[in-house]
């Protein structure tokens, strides 16, 4: 789980954050958690949260995003990639942003993703289209 | 394109999600015998699933032990002050059987407050400004039909959620809604219920047990209840 959050976030110490607060909110609040809580449950949870602290960030301002990435040396791609594309995530409506960080963060099969989200596997492969979509209208810009 | 976001495992191989769904023991045995083939050909993922249950088996042996002030740095334990709580609630749940205390039939009902420039999570029991904007957010354990209603300081009804048409909400922890509403000026306690049902129900059904203050909502519905009191600034 922390392999998967620092993966998302870039950053170990937030997401060392991230997975605490998650736990300590299940500590809180058990009803939270369905009775047969497997790996794709934690996945989702997860991911949700990660997604919560991008969007959180956002709202702090970009100053820590600079502080915090650049020296994230093995982060996929370059540091300015990593994180445009998590400013995009931010962006993303939850279930494209969701998608996105399974098909890519995760790398996950489209009937994988199907399963953690709980749709079929045609409405995956759509999120993943506008998904795509987006990607590309942003990197033009750039 | 180089937006980090090219995967790297080629097709055949296996995602960090089967591995974590292998050493946790969800895979039937055919999906296990399948998993077994493709590790026996692919040293990359033999390596990966080494990694995999070394990390599963370090959190299985020190999690429940409440050893963690001295856990040693793994994939899954980290350092810091809460360490030791966090790491036994996730061993507590991750290992816990079937059954899990649950106070409302796995559905809860929580929110965001936009106040001026500032985003906070709202608490039941707050006070909130004229203006400001509510974002709901729930967490369900099975797919709902979910009607979110209002009985405002002057007693006023109003329906939240749907905005339409009811859609089947999917299963999720901590789900936002789309869209956000914004308080106005009525002053006073407003109690904001949450009704979640298997089936599709008439939101006026269910308004008139919020009016009544029955709340004896129909079979397969469960409910919760958010407070707030909107005060002058
Ligand atoms: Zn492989």
């Amino acid at each position: 789980m922390l392999r998967r959050a620092m993966r998302i976030l870039g950053d170990e110490g937030e997401a060392q954050e991230v997975l605490q607060e998650l736990f300590i909110g299940l500590l809180q609040r058990p009803a939270q958690l369905p009775p047969k809580a497997g790996t794709s449950w934690f996945y989702s949870a997860t991911t949700h949260a990660c997604l919560n602290r991008i969007r959180n960030r956002k709202n702090r301002g970009r100053i820590l995003e600079f502080k915090v990435f650049p020296a994230q040396t093995n982060v996929q791609a370059s540091a300015s990639d990593a994180v445009m594309v998590r400013q995009m995530l931010a962006q993303l409506p939850e279930e494209q942003a969701q998608a996105a960080i399974h098909y890519y963060y995760d790398e996950m099969s489209h009937e994988e993703i199907s399963e953690i989200l709980g749709c079929s596997r045609r409405h995956v492969g759509n999120l993943l289209e506008r998904v795509q979509a987006t990607l590309q209208t942003d990197g033009g810009v750039r | 394109m180089t937006h980090g976001m090219e995967r790297s495992r080629s097709e055949g191989c296996l995602s960090d999600l089967k591995l974590d769904r292998w050493v946790a023991g969800e895979l039937s045995e055919t999906a296990v015998a399948e998993a077994q083939t493709h590790v026996d050909g692919c040293a990359a993922c033999a390596e990966r699933k080494r990694i995999f249950s070394e990390a599963q088996q370090d959190f299985a042996e020190t999690a429940p032990a409440l050893v963690a002030p001295k856990a040693k740095r793994t994939p899954w334990l980290w350092a810091g002050p809460v360490t030791g709580l966090a790491v036994a609630a996730a061993a507590a749940l991750w290992f816990q059987p079937t059954e899990t205390v649950r106070s409302k039939g796995g559905f809860d009902l929580g929110f965001y407050v936009q106040s001026g420039d500032s985003v906070r999570q709202g608490e039941t029991g707050e006070k909130l400004l004229p203006g400001d904007q509510v974002r709901f957010e729930y967490t369900s354990e099975t797919p709902v039909h979910l009607t979110i209603l209002s009985t405002d300081g002057a007693g006023v009804i109003s329906t939240y959620y749907p905005v339409s048409d009811s859609t089947e909400l999917a299963a999720g922890v901590q789900v936002s809604l789309p869209g956000a509403i914004q308080l106005d000026a009525t002053l006073g306690v407003e109690t904001v219920v949450g009704i979640a049902c298997a089936e599709p129900v008439s939101i006026e059904v269910l308004k008139e047990q919020v009016r009544s203050g029955d709340r004896l909502f129909p079979e397969g519905c469960a409910s919760t209840e958010i407070q707030w009191t909107k005060v002058t600034p």
